[in-house]
């Protein structure tokens, strides 16, 4: 019974918006295969595979780290006094926390099953998850945004946008090594590994956010009371867009066409009501979402098919997720 | 009982509570001070969430640092902010507190009723007041009827009915048997407190009864809003 209330008050209390992040990473399996591509999942993880044991551990920790930098907050707020003051022993936080790790790495788990024959990057993840809950090592924690160096960075803090930086940057590396170790060398297959790689920094970046913007609550409320005009709002968010993206475009001159692609589906859209705060992680989810549809459309039909499919829930969600935070 | 002693706190390297040393054996204290002189602080070591650099606390003889288990279950805390997750319902974290406190039903029933709290219990914290979030806080506060309760600023938001219906818990059967509230609202606090407490800078200035920090200052006159506006 403790079981089962704990892990509905943390589903309550931040796991749900957690899940919705592989909303993201589903849209990008049905796009891909939409696309009739090689699944850069089944490349990667050949790729993956056909590393030397202790360069796979380095790498795997590295990125395992970076994940659960990002997605810890998320499973669960950090100085919750409701739940902090419970008389609950290491044990039953352990059994909570573990049956939260296993909800929120299920739909993953799934597709990674489905997927590829190896799923040691997420048995990886999930033990790095819950060693960062056992050992509460606050270091890999996001902190309490503490400055905003411009009004443009909104309510990010600083370190969510550094530590999205880092995310995309392993994952651009991984994309290039399911390229250069496969020897794709057809254009259309390297931007589809690409792409999907870069939706992938996408949602990161997006579950990254999601955390952030529950402890900037405050100066959100404060920034609504501000005189910009809807014009100001939408540069403010590409300029943040930009900074959330600038590795991508830095990095890898390939996945430029997707930032650009983002930004434009931004101005377009900046006016629609899910999007009217587009600089929340959910309008970047939705714009992940949306872009990727665009290449689908560029690249198959079937792609547009799988992204029509997936993307209205996306907005559901997205709407959802304003309307949530939206407290009197 | 609580019992601090030669607590110690830091926050970004400023001391914040300098040797806090301080029993309260039954009865209410009410802790009195500015804005930021650690009133809050104090509140959160007190609950467990913060620990001190140094010193020791011990909650009805459970030290707080080695048994935190069970000096968790002889306390109730409402904390200054009642920050509830949008999403959440409130009867999402009465259960979640009641299995971890293995209540029954009827007691969590009972708290949602003392505080005519029953229409709350199913809505969304987002769609709530601060005021009623304030109400969602104090029944998983004291929803265990415990022995030592600490409230960080109960009354702010609160209508005078629901201040009413805690003053009514407050002083009985069901009541703890050690209160350790810290406010502003001297109004208030004057109804129901024995024992009074003057923190400034980190530091305890005075404690005891009204008679007490009278003579410590010697002012024998003194209203509790004067003394604590000219030496805090």
């Amino acid at each position: 019974m403790l079981l089962a209330d704990g892990v509905r008050y943390r589903f309550a209390t931040g796991l749900r918006t957690a899940m919705t992040v592989w909303s993201s990473v589903l849209i990008a399996i049905a796009v891909a295969s939409g696309l009739e591509a090689d699944l850069p999942f089944v490349q990667w993880s050949r790729a993956w595979l056909a590393l030397e044991t202790h360069v796979r551990i380095g790498y795997g920790l590295l990125l395992v780290a970076a994940i659960a930098l990002l997605t810890r907050p998320l499973l669960g707020r950090r100085d919750d006094a409701m739940r902090d003051v419970l008389p609950l022993t290491r044990t039953q936080r352990f059994a909570i926390d573990t049956a939260c790790s296993a909800i929120f790495l299920s739909p993953p788990y799934v597709a990674w099953l489905l997927l590829a024959p190896r799923v040691e990057v997420v048995a990886l993840y999930a033990v790095a998850i819950l060693l960062n809950d056992m050992g509460k090592a606050r270091v890999l924690t996001l902190r309490e945004p503490r400055r905003f160096s411009r009004y443009e960075l909104r309510w990010i803090p600083v370190s969510s946008v550094l530590a999205t930086h880092v995310i995309a940057l392993l994952l651009l590396g991984a994309s290039e090594l399911a390229i250069r170790n496969n020897s794709v060398t057809r254009p259309e297959s390297i931007a589809r590994i690409a792409s999907f790689f870069a939706a992938i920094a996408m949602t990161l970046a997006a579950a990254s956010v999601i955390g952030a913007r529950n402890t900037a609550r405050p100066f959100r409320t404060f920034e609504r009371t501000l005189p910009l005009s809807s014009r100001q709002h939408v540069r403010a968010a590409i300029g943040t867009g930009v900074l959330l993206f600038a590795p991508a475009i830095l990095f890898h001159a390939r996945v430029f066409l997707f930032a650009l692609l983002t930004l434009i589906a931004l101005l377009l859209f900046g006016e629609h009501r899910s999007l009217r705060d587009a600089r929340t992680a959910m309008g970047y989810v939705w714009l992940t979402g949306a872009a990727f549809a665009l290449i689908g459309a560029i690249h198959a039909h079937l792609g547009i098919v799988a992204a029509a499919i997936a993307i209205p829930p996306f907005v559901l969600m997205a709407e959802r997720s304003d309307a949530i935070h939206d407290t009197p | 009982m609580i019992e601090l002693e030669n607590v110690r706190k830091s926050l970004g390297g400023r001391v914040v509570l300098d040797g806090i040393t301080l029993q309260i054996r039954g009865g209410v204290m009410a802790l009195l001070g500015r804005n930021g002189s650690g009133k809050s602080t104090l509140m959160k070591i007190l609950a467990g969430l913060w620990h001190p650099d140094s010193g020791a606390v011990r909650i009805e003889g459970h030290d707080l640092a080695t048994n935190p288990v069970e000096a968790k279950r002889v306390f109730g805390y409402q904390p200054e902010f009642p920050d509830l997750h949008p999403s959440l319902q409130p009867r999402e974290l009465f259960a979640f507190a009641a299995s971890a406190r293995k209540l029954s039903r009827g007691e969590v029933d009972a708290a949602i009723e003392r505080f005519d709290a029953k229409e709350l219990a199913g809505a969304r914290a987002g769609t709530l007041s601060q005021g009623q979030r304030r109400i969602v806080t104090l029944i998983a506060a004291t929803m265990h009827a415990p022995p030592v309760l600490l409230l960080d600023e109960p009354t702010n938001a609160l209508d005078p009915h629901r201040i009413a219906a805690l003053k009514t818990f407050l002083q009985s059967e069901h009541g703890p048997r050690t209160l350790f509230v810290s406010t502003h609202q001297l109004d208030f606090v004057t109804t129901i407190a024995t024992h009074f407490a003057l923190l400034a800078h980190g530091h305890i200035l005075a404690a005891g009864t009204l008679d007490d920090l009278r003579a410590h200052f010697g002012e024998p006159d003194a209203s509790l809003e004067e003394l604590v506006v000219r030496h805090t």
